[in-house]
């Protein structure tokens, strides 16, 4: 017989007198931090309800078990409402692994070297960005709240570094699928992210020098099909979460690239998608264009943040993978844990008066402060759209993708995005390479000048 | 320059680009291909043909009295000619003093009645490649087949251009009713802050959209649906590339300098005759020769362009042949019989010339030429020609046409007797059917295509306002272009040989604004585009040509105002983008404008449709749509890509 020191009911009324309370350090045994940087092992901080899908759901459903419309109502109170209406009502199947307690296994090392090494140093200063509190510079890298006391701490994390990377150029297969289960657009996309302050792999410190008054270069193109093939955009951050980025834009029809403005953040970039801008790692806005942030809830919660990466596939797809919708086409079979602990955030796109966007509602994990599940309601405050993103090691057996030092890759491994008010799904695979050559990468020395200038966009647009 | 040289010459121009920047240590080479099917069709919506085709023409059927007759000394001096043509052994076709010349001209009624603009298949193939780390590929052809629909005049020949060879571009061959290019063949080397382009390649600079300001680079393929094509997508069908090199170099964070060198290739203007010829059908233009001048020819420009915080500014400066063409008039080796081939007796003696020494010639198949001064001065204030002025310009270049208006002037033809030059338009009338009636038929002429050397400098800034949110001048871009081109050489309105030659300032103002008026859709887009020209409206015609009609000469009032157009445009996606309705106006102050409403649908990956109107009206002809006002269409393009 197994014998629990802390019941269901334990955990549930802890989080909830926590939430009462205001008190708001991540653990539930013990705190949360010291545990990362001591032994890197978190599984000392939750009770075996909290670490083991079986314990929590009194046994109904094990590690390994695929989650599906039958068993669904058992974990039904810690899935986000699109997945669970994905998994009741579409066919969809998850597949529970065990919980990772092993922090390393949740972040890119340096990362979380930053983020262990920086703890405590993080404030707001008066116009509402993070700083180094020491000196009031930018912020030096890593999670600068790991431990957060409020939303917008919880959003800090998310937005400073998104990638958890100095660099990352992602190669991305976009599938959208319609209501009727086809798949009727897809796109081949690259992404390219770097960081210009709060860096962690940069042997000269955390800011790259002339560049401490933006947050980060960051562009998006597109190599596939014909008729969309090297529009491109160029996004330059400002490290002031309150100002809109500035925008560059090459299409192909005028053959040059132009300035653009910014604001507009809330329609599909490409016909058929179901990805706005601002969806973008669930913080695709400047933090200070939205507000209102506020903690909604605590507790457990089923997310991906493992065993997704398929490494030993070509191009690491996961087609073999797919299933659901109406034509077995819409989901990926990913692998989800229980989370001992997610933050749940609420906030308002206040800078957007006109935003089809009433509040947006996301899954921080405090483990690593990745968002594990994102949706956002209209304007009349109904359920709309989601955005699932799946992380994991980049690890499959002996199989790995191995950063400089030698220590596994992670990142992001795929999205589900969803509209379900028109039922229309995107899916995006974070794939090894896409048309045109373009490969994966991180801390790539070469991606400012290759793909994250005017000049860049212009190139890859042709 | 034969074809199989300048092919030739591009080859080893990619070659050596290639050789020289291949890595050694060269990634896994990657290609990928992808490409569109089209099928392009533009029905005409209005019964009107093109005034500039035989079918077109005004007074196409049309009979109208010969002026001549009504003037006492025109109609002594036909039969003065008359007479000596008899003496000579030739035929008399009648005396006009005994009335027994027809008192009327006629027109051939020529039946054709065009109902499409475009009804073309095209297929484009791009092939990308990744051939090393800092090097890749690309090549794009471009085929186009456009069955003979069109219910035309003489069968014209719609692709083939006598520029390379039978070619008009570099890299193409083609017929009179297909072409295949390769609008890109390029490598790109890139490392570091420096991108090179090698190959063939489109160049476009400046922000300004329709307006081409700073976009100076490359001229215009005009062959297909002229401009008219779907407006989002501005001149990317039309801009030409040709074989070159592109450098561009990155300073600090916010500074670009680039370079470019580029051989020389002419904008095309569609054939004499295709449905969108917009000169005059009796002018029959010798592009080769002018190119054969330049061909050699390297255009090169310099730009450097930056942020100085919010302010974007580019600087940029151009030495070029102008890729447009002027004209002027060339002899057109024609004959007469008997007196009329010269010399002409002129007192005190003539020029000695020969009739083939000027423009003019007969028209054989006295269908389409230059037959009465309704004609004449109609078709020449269309093309933005001084019907009057160019009278004057014949006398004052060409000998026997000299002598001819010396004859004329001792019958009182002229402005004096002995003095060649007219001054009315009433003279004008007068002399225009004296010429068609004395070479006894309608009268053709024979242009050369010339391309100017010419230098452009400009500027440009683009600034973004920050304001409330959702109030107008919130993300308000506006943007700001102008060049100087000095010593600027223009088509005078009287073809003479002397071009006009001035300084000509051109600049641009646009504001744009995505403005999102309701949460259920996508912000709407919204630009305004002003452009001022001081010497030239937007097709390159000396301001001084236009304003004139079949009764009327230029001058009024346009030299002076310079040109001015407006454009405004806007764009409103639907939710997922599926459906996309666009609008576009484009107004001359001349007096005319141009709409498109559009609608893109995008159902699928592989499927797309654009529908679009072009309506066209000019209220007179200083309008840049006076040519184009008849050509009122409705396009639908299918799209399949791979």
């Amino acid at each position: 017989m197994h014998i629990r020191k802390y019941d269901y009911d334990y955990s549930r009324r802890f989080f909830m007198d926590k939430l009462a309370k205001g008190t708001m350090g991540a653990g539930v045994l013990t705190s949360l931090l010291p545990l990362m940087g001591n032994s890197g092992d978190i599984g000392q901080a939750y009770p075996e309800e909290l670490t083991n899908i079986e314990a929590y759901t009194k046994g109904k459903v094990q590690t390994g078990d695929i989650v599906d419309a039958s068993n669904v109502e058992f974990v039904k109170d810690i899935l986000d409402p699109v997945s669970y209406l994905q998994i009741s009502q579409q066919g969809r199947r998850i597949r529970i692994a065990p919980t990772t307690t092993d922090i390393t296994e949740l972040y890119p090392r340096d990362y979380l070297e930053a983020t262990l090494r920086n703890q405590g140093m993080a404030s707001f200063d008066n116009t509402g960005n993070v700083v180094h509190t020491p000196d009031g510079k930018p912020w030096i890298g890593g999670s600068p709240f790991p431990d957060p006391k409020s939303g917008i701490e919880a959003f800090a994390n998310m937005t400073l570094s998104w990638g958890r990377h100095d660099t990352a150029v992602y190669a991305v297969e976009d599938n959208d699928i319609g209501p009727e289960g086809d798949v009727e657009y897809s796109y081949q996309i690259g992404w390219c992210e770097k960081n210009t302050v709060a860096l962690v792999s940069n042997p000269d410190g955390p800011y790259w020098e002339g560049h401490e008054d933006k947050l980060r270069y960051q562009s998006v193109w597109f190599n596939y099909p014909n008729d969309v093939k090297g529009t491109s955009f160029l996004n330059i951050w400002k490290y002031d979460q309150r100002e809109f980025p500035d925008l560059f834009g090459y299409l192909p029809a005028f053959k040059r690239v132009r300035r653009f403005p910014t604001n507009q953040r809330f329609e599909p970039l490409v016909p058929g998608i179901t990805f706005f801008l601002s969806d973008a790692w669930g913080a695709g806005d400047p933090m200070l264009t939205w507000g209102n942030y506020k903690i909604v809830g605590r507790g457990p919660f089923l997310g991906s943040q493992s065993g997704s990466w398929q490494g030993d596939k070509e191009n690491w797809s996961k087609d073999h993978l797919l299933h659901g919708g109406k034509k077995g086409l819409n989901f990926f079979e990913v692998d989800f844990q229980l989370c001992p602990e997610v933050i749940v955030v609420e906030a308002e796109p206040l800078g957007f008066p006109r935003a089809p966007v009433s509040k947006k509602r996301v899954w921080i994990d405090v483990r690593n402060m990745a968002n594990i599940g994102y949706v956002t309601y209209d304007r009349r405050g109904e359920l709309w759209r989601s955005f699932e993103t799946g992380f994991a090691q980049q690890k499959k057996g002996d199989l790995a993708n191995l950063d400089a030092k030698g220590n596994p890759e992670w990142t992001w491994s795929y999205v589900h995005a969803m509209d379900v008010q028109t039922n229309r799904f995107t899916r995006f695979n974070h794939a090894k390479s896409i048309k045109g050559g373009l490969s994966a990468s991180f801390n790539n020395e070469d991606a400012y000048s290759k793909y994250l200038t005017v000049q860049a966009i212009r190139r890859l647009g042709a | 320059m034969n074809i199989k040289h300048q092919a030739g010459l591009t080859a080893s121009v990619l070659a050596l680009s290639a050789s020289a920047l291949i890595s050694p240590s060269a990634a896994a080479f990657d290609a990928s291909v992808s490409g569109f099917i089209r099928q392009e069709m533009a029905y005409k919506i209005g019964g009107d043909q093109n005034p500039n085709n035989p079918n077109g023409n005004p007074l196409n059927g049309k009979t109208v009295p010969n002026t001549v007759l009504d003037h006492p000394g025109g109609c002594a001096l036909l039969d003065a000619l008359t007479l000596l043509t008899v003496a000579q052994g030739g035929e008399a076709y009648g005396s006009c003093l005994l009335g027994t010349m027809p008192p009327n001209i006629t027109k051939p009624f020529i039946d054709n009645e065009n109902d499409w603009n475009v009804f073309a298949t095209r297929a484009q193939i791009d092939i990308d490649m990744n051939i090393s780390n800092n090097m890749t590929g690309r090549m794009q052809i471009r085929g186009y087949y456009q069955p003979d629909v069109f219910d035309d005049y003489g069968d014209p020949n719609l692709f083939t251009v006598n520029n390379h060879g039978d070619e008009a571009t570099y890299l193409s061959i083609s017929g009179s009713n297909y072409m295949v290019d390769m609008p890109m063949a390029y490598i790109d080397y890139a490392k570091g802050p420096l991108w090179i382009r090698f190959g063939n390649q489109q160049i476009a600079w400046g922000e300004a959209l329709f307006f081409r300001v700073a976009d100076v680079a490359n001229g215009l393929d005009l062959r297909r649906h002229l401009f008219l094509d779907f407006g989002a997508e501005e001149y990317a069908d039309e801009r030409l590339s040709s074989p070159g090199v592109r450098a561009s170099y990155t300073f600090g964070t916010d500074w670009e300098l680039e370079v470019f060198a580029q051989m020389f290739q002419p904008t095309i203007i569609p054939n004499r005759g295709s449905p969108y010829s917009f000169l005059p059908y009796p002018f029959t233009v010798d592009f080769e020769t002018g190119f054969d001048q330049v061909d050699d020819a390297i255009n090169g420009g310099v730009r450097l362009q930056g942020q100085i915080g919010n302010l974007g500014v580019q600087f940029f400066a151009v030495s070029r042949h102008n890729p447009d063409p002027i004209f002027k008039l060339v002899p057109g080796n024609g004959t007469a019989e008997g007196l009329l081939n010269g010399p002409l007796p002129v007192l005190g003696g003539g020029s000695g010339e020969l009739m083939g020494s000027q423009p003019f010639y007969l028209d054989e198949s006295g269908e389409f030429g230059f037959d009465s001064w309704r004609h004449w001065f109609g078709s020449t204030s269309l093309a933005g020609i001084d019907g009057l002025g160019l009278l004057n310009t014949l006398i004052e270049e060409y000998g026997f046409l000299d002598d001819a208006f010396t004859l004329f002037s001792y019958f009182g033809l002229t402005d004096g007797f002995g003095d060649p030059n007219v001054s009315t338009i009433e003279q004008g009338r007068y002399i225009v059917d004296t010429l068609a009636t004395a070479f006894g038929g309608p009268l053709r002429a024979g242009g050369q295509a010339v391309y100017t050397a010419e230098n452009i400098y400009g500027l440009g800034f683009n600034y973004i306002f920050y304001a409330e949110p959702d109030t107008f001048m919130d993300q308000l871009v506006l943007r700001f272009e102008g060049s100087y081109t000095p010593d600027k050489k223009f088509t005078d309105p009287s073809l003479s040989s002397d071009f006009i030659v001035s300084d000509e300032w051109i600049t641009s103002v646009t504001i744009e604004k995505y403005q999102r008026f309701t949460d259920a859709f996508p912000a709407t887009f919204f630009i305004f585009e002003w452009m001022h020209k001081s010497e030239s409206d937007m097709l390159g015609r000396h301001l001084s040509g236009l304003g004139g009609d079949r009764n009327h000469l230029p001058g009024g009032g346009e030299d002076g105002r310079g040109w001015d157009a407006l454009v405004f445009a806007l764009q409103q996606p639907f939710p997922d983008l599926k459906w996309r309705i666009d609008m576009s106006i484009l107004y001359d102050l001349n007096g005319g404008f141009f709409m498109q409403p559009a609608v893109r649908y995008k159902p699928s990956n592989t499927w797309s449709v654009e529908a679009f109107a072009n309506i066209i009206d000019a209220s007179n002809s200083g309008s840049i749509f006076a040519s184009t006002e008849f050509s009122d269409d409705f396009t639908v393009r299918i799209n399949y890509q791979f």
